[in-house]
């Protein structure tokens, strides 16, 4: 989004605050912001909401991270954002800040409003969160909750409160994965929950879908026996025991539990339905443009010898572009070079937003991951012990790709 | 490996119900040398491979008279797409993979030797680039070369695809015909190479998202239908309205003229949008049995009510933007007593049970005040006030607005309290901003009608009945004008026409929302 619009800003902060007081400065800042003689214009800017977000913050790290994405979110989905942090060791109260943000068109004109409230909760009433993120959504707009630092504890008031809930399992590592699939089991079945680090790997699952777009190359896809992801490491991230679980649900694999792993990266095994298969992370020094955690490339080996065929989706060096390369037996290699730009995150997130019913696809990966890990995988186990994407104590950091 | 794998599901895609990307094919460009290639085409399709939506196994091939090579053809085509592509600035890398499905064939159209070879050409392509039998013919040459292209195709054995099973289809670009005897005619010819179904007529105007977006209004929404027809519309206004002049297309426009260059295709297409039944589904047939019942249902006009009921205008020198612009019949390539209307104003019915005595007004014209498309909806008053008259004098009856372009989006205007004691009622605006609420680019039309076409989807091409229904309609109207031989009113560039336009709503009592 480095072409994004230019910004107006306005707002209003005070301390010790109630839910009145920030819900009269919303009013007002947004009037004064909006205002037909500071616009211009005859008639008012649009104030657009397409839902309320809730952002619980867990420290100020994750408030510059999620304060980026929103940023960038905001384009595809204005909302009223209501970001939270919680003090509980400081004196009873509540600090608010509010911002009406308005994205301006050609000439300055207004052309979009949409308001960020800042809460600070300390003491008791950190306890009590729905007492004072309730009173200030928008009625009739879906409520969504990005929790972003850990992963919500399902009698969490704020996971009550919201119709979907965010999470980032790259923020708690693949050992956090089985919380989330809790989450969605236990606590969350009418909800929908949608991982950032899945979204983060969307173009990636598209890309590797369209390689098998092709009639000719989808009955490669049961004969798929070796499958490599590369990485940046560096960082926590769950994307490429992400990809393995989508390709191993999406082709029907069976995990076979224990997995061996060395400095360089681990292997998975699974069972499948003509034979056996091989899934390989392989963790690569940082180096260039790209950012720890990243995708590499992605590689399918279908047989063996001369009637292999091989698939694989290759990101460049910066990041840009990468390629789809698709080797059939007896047919001309077959290659595409497609753009991988950074909105492409953004816009996929957005389309997880859009998304209406629960990801199928996502709950069967987690399965698969969680299997692969050495767990259980589904019901009848005792819940995670901790919601910073604790385990239940079975293999603690297996999973860890770094 | 390949025998009986159609029906094998790509498993990377299950429960996502698929992607909307091209299969593999070669897509024929004749008149690739010519502005629309450059300008539209190549850049759209470039962006369609940037969306991820074209497989690697497309091809494109540019077909024209002037010899080219290769290299020089696709240097040609990456400047044109540096300047007209919506992924501009070009990423060397995605365009070099673009541009190296891209070659040039260089023929006489008239000669069946070109056919010949363009087919071995394409023979070779298929198993170069495994483009699997698969043609889209786009022809972007003037009209003026349709039927040969079209004969010579059908008798190259052109017109079914290269391998058992793949398709060949072919896309005409507008104008389908100048007249009904000549759109039948074209419509004929197509006929004789190709089936209806291999037949896109594409009216790059449904194409824009906008324009769709009058379908998902109507019928995604229960709020509209129910006043949706003459009981409660008073009557419609659709004003296609342009600031531009020619453009140095004199010479074509000398023969089309403001009727057949916009309101004959684009406004009556709009208007069979905004005036159809509801659909029973989405598919290009029951969408487009409703737009061209629209069509057929359009009373044609006696030569009394040409005169009565139409206007033609023409421009004379004018301001606009701030800048004087030259009289239409000073502009090249026109002739200094040309009576070809850059205008064009006419009152219309829809007979049938939903539109019956419902008038729309259509206005279409070169050089006005603004760039403005719109479609108004001008509903009844209340039928019943208990206000009284001083309260509601402010007051005016509902109106919508449909904005097609610029600033795309819709206008309600209702009845509202003014603050204060007394109950004083003021009419006030609702404005929903396209761009407020989704922020992300629209793809270009050529972008969504390329990839229709490739995938084989009608329902924003217009069918063989559709184009002969409008011609129908409007051959009652240019044969009135022709008939009493009066010239245009002259109107001054940069105002909303001559005064008779004015006089035609004037004589309903009613007014143009934009004057």
């Amino acid at each position: 989004m480095a072409d994004r619009a230019p910004l107006l800003e306005g707002g209003w902060q005070g301390e010790n605050v109630d839910v009145a007081e920030v819900k009269a400065a919303l009013v007002r800042s947004l009037r004064a912001l909006t205002s037909h003689e500071r616009s211009g214009s005859p008639h008012p800017p649009i104030r657009a909401s397409l839902l309320n977000r809730i952002v619980r913050i867990a420290g100020s790290w994750d408030e510059v991270r999620s304060r980026e994405a929103l940023d960038e979110l905001a384009e595809l989905h204005p909302s009223r954002t209501i970001t939270v942090e919680t003090r509980p060791e400081e004196a009873t109260g509540l600090d608010a800040r509010v911002s009406i943000r308005c994205r301006l068109r050609e000439g300055g004109e207004p052309l979009v409003c949409f308001e960020e409230v800042h809460l600070r909760a300390r003491g008791e009433l950190a306890a009590h969160l729905a007492s004072v993120v309730a009173p200030l959504l928008i009625p009739e707009m879906p409520v969504v909750l990005w929790h972003l630092g850990t992963i919500p504890s399902g009698d969490d008031e704020l996971v009550r409160l919201s119709d979907r809930i965010v999470v980032d399992s790259d923020a708690v590592g693949p050992a956090g994965l089985d919380a989330i699939l809790w989450l969605m089991e236990q606590h969350c079945p009418n909800k929908i929950v949608t991982d950032i680090a899945w979204a983060g790997i969307a173009t990636w699952r598209e890309l590797l879908a369209r390689l098998f777009d092709p009639t000719d190359a989808r009955p490669y896809q049961r004969l798929v026996d070796r499958l490599a992801v590369r990485f940046i490491g560096g960082a926590p991230t769950t994307r490429p025991i992400l990809m393995v679980g989508f390709v191993a649900s999406s082709l029907g694999w069976v995990p076979v539990p224990g997995d061996t792993k060395d400095a360089a990266g681990s292997t998975y095994g699974f069972r499948t339905a003509t034979g056996t298969a091989l899934a390989e992370l392989v963790q690569l020094p940082p180096a260039g443009l790209l950012r720890p955690g990243e995708l590499l490339s992605v590689s399918l080996q279908a047989g063996q010898g001369e009637e292999a065929a091989y698939f694989a989706v290759a990101l460049h060096e910066d990041g840009s572009c990468a390629t789809l390369r698709s080797a059939l037996p007896g047919r001309p290699e077959r290659t595409i070079t497609v753009p991988m730009g950074r909105p492409a995150w953004a816009a996929s997130l957005s389309g997880e937003l859009d998304r209406r019913r629960a990801d199928t696809a996502y709950r069967a990966c987690l399965e698969a991951v969680v299997r692969c890990m050495g767990g259980p995988g589904l019901k009848g186990t005792a819940a995670p012990t901790s919601s910073g994407g604790g385990t239940r104590g079975r293999g603690g950091d297996q999973g860890e790709t770094r | 490996m390949t025998e009986g794998t159609e029906d094998l599901q790509n498993l990377f895609r299950a429960g996502t119900g698929g992607q909307r990307i091209s299969p593999p094919c070669a897509v024929v460009i004749f008149g690739a040398s010519g502005d629309l290639t450059s300008r539209k085409l190549v850049p759209a399709l470039y962006d369609l491979s940037l969306a991820g939506l074209l497989p690697a196994e497309l091809a494109v091939v540019g077909v024209a008279r002037r010899p080219l090579r290769d290299a020089e053809f696709r240097d040609r085509l990456r400047d044109a797409a540096e300047r007209h592509s919506r992924g501009a600035p070009l990423n060397p890398r995605t365009w070099e993979s673009f541009a190296s499905s891209i070659t040039y064939f260089s023929g006489d159209l008239a000669d069946p030797a070109t056919y010949q070879g363009l087919k071995r050409r394409l023979e070779e392509i298929d198993t170069q680039r495994g483009t699997a039998g698969n043609r889209l013919y786009y022809l972007a040459t003037p009209p003026s070369f349709f039927p040969v292209i079209v004969h010579r195709l059908g008798e190259a054995g052109l017109n079914v695809g290269g391998q058992p099973g793949a398709f060949a289809r072919i896309v005409v670009e507008k104008p389908f015909g100048r007249d009904l005897a000549s759109a039948r005619e074209l419509n004929r010819q197509l006929w004789e190479a190709f089936g209806e179904e291999q037949i896109f007529r594409i009216d790059h105007y449904l194409g824009k998202e906008t324009v769709q977006n009058i379908l998902a209004f109507r019928f995604a929404n229960r709020l509209w239908e129910p006043v949706w027809n003459s009981e409660h519309v008073d009557h419609v206004q659709i004003t296609v309205a342009e600031s531009i002049g020619i453009e140095g297309r004199g010479a074509y426009y000398e023969e089309a003229g403001a009727f057949r260059d916009v309101i004959e295709n684009h406004m009556l297409q709009l208007l069979a949008l905004v005036a159809m039944e509801p659909p029973i589904n989405f598919s290009a047939d029951a969408v487009r049995d409703e737009t061209g019942k629209v069509l057929k249902a359009l009373r044609p006009l006696s030569p009394s009510e040409v005169g009565e009921w139409t206007v033609r205008g023409q421009y004379e020198a004018g301001w606009i933007d701030g800048r004087p612009v030259p009289a239409y019949r000073s502009e090249p390539n026109v002739s200094p007593d040309s009576t070809t209307e850059t205008f064009a104003a006419l009152r219309l019915f829809i007979d049938n049970w939903r539109w019956a005595g419902t008038p729309f007004y259509l206005r279409h014209g070169k050089r006005m005040p603004a760039r403005l498309t719109e479609v108004a909806i001008q509903f009844k008053p209340a039928p019943h006030m208990p206000f009284s008259g001083h309260d509601t004098a402010a007051l005016e009856p509902n109106l919508l607005v449909l904005r097609i372009q610029p600033d795309e989006g819709i206008t309600l205007r209702f009845g509202a309290k003014v603050p204060g004691m007394a109950m004083r009622i003021r009419s006030v605006n609702m404005d929903f901003l396209y761009g407020s609420s989704f922020l992300t680019p629209s793809p270009e039309a050529y972008e969504r009608l390329l990839l229709d076409c490739l995938l084989g989807d009608h329902t924003l091409f217009t069918r063989a009945d559709a184009v002969e229904a409008s011609w129908r309609f409007s051959m009652s109207i240019l044969e009135g004008w022709r008939s009493t031989h009066e010239p245009p009113h002259p109107y001054p560039a940069g105002t909303w026409g001559p005064a008779p336009a004015e006089a035609l709503l004037e004589r309903d009592n009613r007014r143009w929302r934009r004057r």
